[in-house]
């Protein structure tokens, strides 16, 4: 899951050879307000879950390890 | 960009250029492209900002006979460098300025810009077109109505080039050329316009062609013809209609919604849209004919009311007075349409800081604010918002007259803001009223969460009640106004500090951040509701 993750960040962002480590600030990496907005959008698609309103703040999912808490408190799978 | 009009050579070559990291919708040369293609001439377009323009390269590339500038204000002495840089490389090629700024500063850029050649006076199509036919024909300009031309040592200006009067006539403009955002693209229903507001330039490059009244319409057909053609390539568009007078300047006003209306239901158009409408044409009436347009796609439109202060008014040249914005405001209110509960939202205009504001002038227009409960949805910028001037600004004369303008000789503006106030502590009221909403981090909040509401309703079922949001709003909103008005007492009384707005704003601070980020967080889901319906206009 970790790799999906990974892949649609990397897939949003255009950009297949970035390096994402779980603490990186997505917006240092290039992820606006659009870009944050189309990650939730494959997120919910791939997973198949509806992100609650109060995850839907950038600041809350800013970084590959607060997406994955997310998902985790969301599906209960570890991810 | 270079759009090469054809596969073969082309004698023209139309230039924009753009700066600050600014994108231009050019309309204009949208126009210009695709009415000298009609009529038999091929030309390339190049547009961007000039770092990335190597136009250079591109005339020495071809050997283009024409190149013509859109010039504006913000481009203003690029444009003219390049204009020498490519005089430099080509003693032959004929350089032709054109646009509302070169129509104002036409004498003046060829006093001093010996590489220009001609300049447009007025509405290009035509005049453009007959230069470009005359040079390319090698036959004199003389005969070319509506320029300026540089003849050996002096220029001549022609007699002015009558207005395009059937404005259908015209072919659509190439969108390929017209830099879009997104889904969104512009539109034109009529030039011209009858307001003659002292702040707006839009009429001004008209009466180079004509003394009378310049505004002319499409018909409903006409304009409804080019949606659909550009609709025919591509899935759901926003359209906004740039034109001052869409609406407003129609003979019947009413007839025309209506027709619009009619036209848009029978072809199911995926489209949303707004327009311009001016405060004294709003009766029930007319609301009335509004309403129903929201099923076809309106959601939303622009007053610009300018002001709460009479004086203002009167010194902007408005047709409105303050009992016409309230009117409007009244009648607004009761359709839904002031909060956006009917579906159609409204953004406004305010012009609260100019060279002759005071504090009686800006308190009487947080107070139309406050006492209406207009929301402010433009990033807060009503409120802030400073007069723009420029050369072709009929307001500039008057400043110019008081010594007002920073610059007094006769050199042409290029700051839009390049005056002083008359009265001295403007200025530091408008910087407290900005730190206020910097603190408060006002421009986080969404701009379109009332539109996007809307339309997300459209597509599914949407937990949020609009009611709580637009209060949140006006809770955000009246705190705003009730703080600028407590600056601005203060600062009339004894000039207050930075940290003393600070000190108003501590208690209430956090709980304004949590609303906007709750409103933020609604406004999230709503634009992937509309993004996974493809309904996505402003991203």
């Amino acid at each position: 899951m970790q790799e999906q993750l990974m892949k649609i960040i990397k897939n949003v962002l255009d950009d297949q050879n970035i390096s994402i480590n779980e603490n990186d600030d997505l917006q240092v990496l290039g992820v606006d307000s659009i870009k944050f907005i189309r990650i939730i959008i494959e997120i919910e698609d791939t997973f198949d879950v509806e992100i609650p309103d109060e995850y839907l703040l950038f600041s809350q999912l800013n970084t590959l390890e607060k997406i994955k808490n997310m998902l985790n408190t969301l599906t209960g799978v570890n991810v | 960009m270079l759009l090469k009009s054809n596969d073969k050579a082309s004698d023209i070559l139309l230039v924009g250029i753009e700066n600050e990291g600014r994108k231009i919708e050019w309309l204009n040369l949208g126009y210009l492209y695709s009415y000298l293609s009609v009529n038999g001439i091929s030309c390339d377009v190049i547009t961007g900002h000039i770092d990335s323009l190597d136009i250079i390269k591109a005339i020495q590339e071809n050997n283009y006979k024409v190149v013509g500038f859109s010039l504006l204000q913000n481009n203003f002495m690029q444009t003219l460098s390049l204009c020498n840089k490519i005089r430099e490389i080509s003693q032959t090629i004929k350089i032709v300025l054109g646009n509302s700024e070169s129509n104002v500063y036409a004498e003046w850029i060829l006093d001093n810009y010996k590489s220009v050649d001609i300049i447009i006076m007025g509405e290009g199509e035509i005049s453009l077109y007959n230069v470009c036919k005359a040079i390319i024909d090698n036959k004199p300009l003389n005969d070319v109505l509506g320029i300026y031309y540089r003849e050996k040592d002096y220029y001549i200006r022609t007699p002015p080039q009558p207005l395009i009067e059937n404005l259908d006539e015209l072919p659509f403009p190439n969108r390929d050329v017209v830099y879009t955002d997104n889904n969104i693209h512009h539109l034109l229903g009529s030039r011209g316009c009858d307001g003659f507001c002292s702040f707006c330039e839009s009429d001004i490059i008209f009466r180079a062609n004509s003394n009378r009244r310049t505004v002319r319409q499409r018909s409903v057909e006409n304009i409804i013809d080019e949606i659909c053609y550009f609709m025919g390539k591509n899935s759901f568009t926003y359209f906004v209609f740039e034109d001052r007078t869409f609406i407003c300047n129609s003979e019947n006003p009413i007839d025309r919604l209506r027709k619009i209306k009619s036209l848009l239901s029978l072809k199911k158009l995926n489209i949303q849209f707004s327009f311009y409408v001016r405060a004294e044409q709003i009766t029930n009436e007319y609301c009335e004919a509004l309403l129903p347009l929201k099923d076809c796609g309106l959601d939303s439109i622009f007053i610009g009311f300018e002001s709460g202060s009479e004086e203002d008014l009167k010194l902007f040249n408005k047709i409105a007075k303050l009992s016409d914005n309230q009117k409007a405001v009244n009648i607004i209110r009761d359709y839904g349409i002031l909060d956006g509960s009917c579906g159609i939202s409204l953004n406004f205009g305010l012009i609260p800081f100019h060279p002759y504001s005071s504090y009686d002038s800006i308190r009487q227009t947080l107070l139309f604010l406050q006492q209406n409960e207009l929301l402010l949805v433009n990033n807060y910028g009503e409120v802030l918002n400073k007069m723009m001037i420029s050369g072709t600004t009929p307001i500039t004369k008057k400043l110019r007259r008081d010594g007002l303008l920073i610059n007094s000789n006769n050199k042409p503006i290029l700051d839009p803001y390049s005056y002083i106030y008359i009265n001295d502590y403007v200025d530091d009221l408008h910087n407290k009223m900005k730190y206020l909403l910097n603190k408060l981090k006002l421009d986080r909040i969404p701009n379109r969460i009332i539109q996007n509401y809307h339309q997300a309703c459209r597509y599914s079922n949407v937990n949020y009640q609009i009611k709580k949001i637009v209060d949140n709003l006006k809770y955000i909103n009246n705190y705003y106004i009730t703080a600028c008005l407590f600056i601005l007492n203060s600062h009339e009384n004894s000039k207050i500090e930075y940290c003393e707005i600070d000190d108003y704003i501590c208690c209430e601070k956090e709980f304004i951040e949590k609303i906007i980020n709750e409103l933020i967080a609604i406004n999230n889901r709503l634009i992937i509701t509309l993004e996974k319906n493809n309904r996505l206009a402003y991203k």
